[in-house]
């Protein structure tokens, strides 16, 4: 039966940087990414082929979502191209383990390319990209205005009567507990795409080692939950990064009609 | 007991508890989306993926679980 660990094994190190097996499959990731975007944006065409038409639909699922948000089309253009690529960034590499002959590949005992998101570092590194893009763009609309809703100074400074000091005091702990807020959110988005997909190849690991009569046509259905919860996954996953977002983005601006 | 003993039994216990509450979650959401399905049919195909999005994110939960459950087992 194979090892389980939850740490990636480290392949070659280069200048004190070591690339392990994640990493380099996320490189076939973005190989197969590029090659699909070259192909399709050189041949677009007024009555599109079958592969315009799907991306033209995966973009334009997230593109109308932000633009009923901010009626901006600038605005709304520049935010679903992050979306987009994260979304088909995790889409591709959830089904990573239906390349053929990729896994196949081992250089002293350890498999050279494994599925990407099935690391921890991985999805932590996807989900802090999501937050920490929200708040550079709510600090960059207005900065006041952002910080202002995490430390409530406002609340403390129109004290007028006693019983005021109780609202201000629950303002106070409230904002706090925003701050608290995010980052569960950090942690509930990498966990939720790294739970779902580790725990699946787990369990085909794990049928598929029991004994040589489960190894082959036993882990079909389980291969199928993990298709269909990898592209679950992944629309979740670009669900709540436009929530986020655009929810920063709407608070921080007094009025949406001089969003820009 | 000894640690191994322990280790076992806890990842065990924690995810045994921890699937308890978004099974019951998922199946009120599912519940709920068939009867507004019988009430009204034409309006299957706009609640469907809806459907699952919320289910994903009641799953969260127990894939918090989870995580912790391996935490215990393979790396303390």
């Amino acid at each position: 039966m194979q090892e389980i660990s939850l740490v990636p094994d480290t392949i070659f190190s280069i200048l004190g940087f070591s690339f392990n097996n994640a990493v380099l499959g996320s490189f076939i990731v973005t190989a197969i990414l590029a090659y699909i975007t070259i192909i399709t944006s050189k041949k677009l065409t007024i009555v599109p082929g079958n592969l315009q038409i799907a991306m033209e639909s995966t973009v334009s699922i997230f593109y109308t979502k932000l633009f009923e948000t901010y009626n901006n089309k600038d605005l709304a253009k520049k935010h679903a191209a992050l979306i987009v690529s994260l979304f088909l960034f995790v889409f591709i590499s959830n089904q990573f383990s239906l390349i053929p002959l990729v896994q196949s590949l081992t250089s002293n005992g350890f498999i050279v390319f494994k599925t990407p998101t099935a690391h921890l570092s991985q999805t932590i590194a996807l989900a802090l990209i999501v937050v920490g893009f929200s708040h550079y763009i709510g600090f960059k609309m207005s900065p006041l205005k952002h910080i202002g809703n995490y430390i409530k100074i406002k609340s403390i400074i129109d004290i007028r009567s006693p019983k005021d000091i109780g609202t201000a005091f629950l303002d106070v702990f409230l904002g706090m507990l925003d701050i608290v807020g995010e980052l569960a959110k950090i942690i509930s988005l990498s966990c939720r795409l790294f739970g779902n997909i580790f725990a699946g190849e787990v369990m085909i690991a794990v049928i598929s080692g029991m004994s040589i009569y489960t190894s082959f046509i036993v882990p079909i259905p389980f291969y199928l939950i993990s298709i269909f919860s990898g592209i679950i996954q992944a629309l979740v996953f670009a669900y709540l990064a436009t929530s986020f977002i655009s929810g920063v983005a709407v608070s921080s601006k007094a009025n949406l009609f001089i969003l820009k | 007991m000894e640690a191994e003993a322990i280790k076992l039994l806890s990842a065990g216990i924690c995810m045994g508890i921890g699937s308890i509450g978004p099974a019951i979650g998922e199946g009120m959401i599912a519940s709920k989306t068939m009867e507004a399905i019988g009430r009204n049919p034409k309006v299957a195909d706009k609640l469907f993926p809806n459907m699952l999005v919320a289910m994903a994110v009641t799953e969260s939960t127990g894939i918090y679980s989870l995580v912790i459950s391996l935490i215990i087992l393979f790396v303390a």
